[in-house]
């Protein structure tokens, strides 16, 4: 009979033996299941003795007790557990996580849109313009981190032998040492500003961004510290802002391009009276279209310029391109093909003069005037009540809050001049009041220039040149016939009336102006 | 004679306006690129356009392009800056009939009309 109860208890492992337990089948005398009988069963499926065992053997033993074979079946219960290994992780690289979400958007938009950037809060619209597509980092910005394989922990079976855990692969993942780099405590880190760029499983910062088709919904706006080119062209109310170059390939729509140096449209502006274009150096374009645009340096247009505001800071090298309409500052020389058309359109020209320098110089005058007045007011004040017999303590306060006032108002002059003296010099060393015209110079051209106003009243064939004389007198030289005659025998004259009021100017700086 | 004029600055549409003024034509209607033409064509049509070529939205030579599609016969004249050979080609091949470079003199703008239609009419 004891043979047959020995039968029907067993001790079961699960296959990873990472589980042992009692097992009574019915049928079974009660009273053989004692706990050394399964302490013997245990110790034969090579179970390692220890209180635990010993403790879960007894809670086995009560809950057997307790078992009702008829209702339900078989007896089980674990009397030992092992410990599982813990795998070792793979080497990893984790993006920052707002790089991370533009490198998810970028690479999902064509098929899916719910990685999109979402609008911060209910109901605010989204700015299509400003879904960036690009991961632009600065010099020295975390990119994200390294994980480096680890190599897990071994466990233990019911039977006490160890279970090896897998280490974790050493993935490779390539950094570019040039432009990135690596620190021990697995930071990474970009070396230079620009695009992180991800391609074969490999991470680099390129300097210059290239765009292969338009800046539109596609790319969003663009604000990039380094060179920009963009293969195509550039869309309606879109922005490139670079901290470098600039070069679009294709037509420039009623955009804003901004860049730090060179601007180059190689297809032109078409800008709707909304583009702007500000270059810090030379723009340099096919032609410009009704847009407003600040030079720095030199502008070189090589068929047109229709409708546009420019001003620029060097000089206008144009000698193939006509202006027609708009009104174009120069504070260097001027030399185009033709201004104005033969069919008569207002266009001005402005020679010696660069309207954003002389929008400062007129701004810096009013603001040194008011302060001026401001101080001088509050001296009065000040010997008004120095002259006055009361000495009481609140015309001392009142005294001493005037000073103040006038002292702080003419702290605030000292940089202002110093401003200006600067823009004063920039203007003395560029400026070269004088138009050199290839081809035709038509009616109603007007040309500022030397405090005059010249409103031409008839076509002058080129080539010719327009400059002041000694005299201060503006005056036309027909390269030609080599005849140099006063600009006012073909021009109606007046004073210009938009250059700034010299007589404003602080004496210290009117001899530069 | 019903003439549109294609083109994106506004100045220059009104210097051909006046040109066209003193030719006699008073019919005009304008679009500002080739996209703004082909929505005004059908309803307008015209006799005689005259065509700019670099454009937003959609440029002068594609526009001619599309209107050849629908229109063999109105005289197509392209006015604008490109004025190198490949392009005059292009220009001829896409369904231009005739070419003035700007910046154009109203005698010219006047007399490359005159020829186009005059062409036209034999």
């Amino acid at each position: 009979m004891a043979n047959d109860d020995d039968q029907l208890i067993s001790i079961r492992l699960s296959s990873d033996r990472l589980e042992a337990s009692l097992v009574v089948t019915p049928g079974i005398d009660r009273s053989y299941v004692t706990s050394d009988v399964v302490l013997a069963k245990a110790l034969s499926q090579a179970l390692q003795p220890n209180p635990r065992l010993s403790k879960q053997i007894e809670e086995a033993l009560k809950a057997f007790a307790e078992h009702d074979f008829q209702g339900k079946g078989e007896f089980k219960f674990v009397i030992a557990t092992g410990q599982p290994s813990e795998e070792g992780l793979d080497s990893s690289f984790t993006l920052e996580p707002e790089l991370q979400q533009i490198y998810d958007y970028s690479k999902n938009r064509h098929t899916d849109e719910k990685d999109a950037p979402k609008a911060k809060a209910e109901g605010e619209a989204l700015d299509h313009y400003n879904r960036t597509m690009l991961m632009v980092v600065k010099s020295g910005q975390r990119i994200g981190q390294v994980q480096t394989a680890t190599d897990g922990s071994d466990g233990i079976d019911v039977c006490g032998n160890t279970i090896r855990a897998k280490p974790g692969k050493q993935n490779s993942i390539k950094f570019d040492a040039q432009t990135i780099e690596c620190h021990d405590n697995g930071s990474v880190l970009s070396k230079i500003a620009g695009q992180l760029v991800i391609e074969h499983d490999g991470y680099h910062i390129s300097p210059s961004l290239t765009v292969d088709a338009y800046v539109d919904y596609s790319t969003g706006n663009i604000d990039f510290p380094g060179n920009v080119e963009v293969r195509k062209g550039v869309r309606d109310c879109f922005q490139i802002v670079s901290g470098k170059s600039i070069t679009v390939s294709g037509l420039v729509e009623a955009a804003e391009l901004v860049a730090t140096r060179d601007i180059e449209l190689l297809g032109g502006i078409s800008g709707r009276e909304k583009g702007t274009v500000h270059a810090g150096r030379d723009l340099i374009a096919r032609y410009l279209n009704s847009s407003d645009c600040r030079v720095g340096r030199d502008l070189i247009v090589d068929k047109e310029i229709c409708d546009c505001r420019v001003a620029v800071t060097g000089n206008v090298c144009s000698p193939t391109a006509t202006i027609i309409g708009g009104h174009i500052a120069s504070l260097g020389s001027c030399q185009i093909a033709q201004i104005g058309s033969e069919a008569g359109t207002h266009t001005v020209i402005s020679l010696g003069r660069a309207d954003t320098l002389d929008g400062f110089i007129g701004q810096s005058l009013a603001i040194i005037k008011k302060l001026g007045e401001k101080a001088s007011k509050a001296k009065a004040q000040i010997k008004e009540l120095r002259d006055s017999p009361d000495a009481s303590s609140l015309k001392a306060e009142m005294m001493t809050s005037l000073q103040f006032e006038a002292s702080e108002a003419e702290a605030k002059i000292m940089p202002l001049k110093e401003a200006l003296r600067a823009t004063m010099k920039l203007i003395d060393s560029k400026c070269s009041p004088v138009l050199n015209v290839q081809t035709m110079l038509c009616h109603d051209t007007e040309i500022r220039a030397g405090g005059f106003k010249a409103v031409l009243r008839e076509s002058i064939k080129g080539p010719l040149t327009v400059r002041i004389d000694d005299i201060g007198e503006l005056v036309l030289h027909d390269q030609t016939s080599g005849s140099v005659l006063p600009l006012k025998n073909f021009a109606k004259m007046s004073p210009d009336e938009t250059s700034y009021n010299r007589s404003d100017m602080p004496s210290e700086l009117r001899k530069s102006a | 004679m019903k003439i549109m004029l294609v083109d994106d600055s506004k100045t220059m549409r009104s210097i051909q306006k006046s040109v066209l003024g003193q030719l006699g034509y008073s019919e005009i209607e304008e679009a500002c690129d080739g996209q703004d033409a082909l929505s005004k064509v059908g309803a307008f049509q015209p006799d005689l356009l005259l065509v700019d070529w670099n454009m937003p939205n959609m440029d002068g030579i594609t526009f001619v392009k599309h209107y050849r599609q629908t229109n063999k016969t109105t005289p197509i004249i392209m006015v604008t800056t490109e004025s190198e050979k490949s392009r005059v080609i292009e220009a001829i091949k896409a369904g231009v009939n005739n070419y003035v470079v700007k910046p154009f003199t109203p005698d010219a703008l006047s007399q490359r009309i005159t020829e186009t239609l005059t062409k036209k009419a034999a």
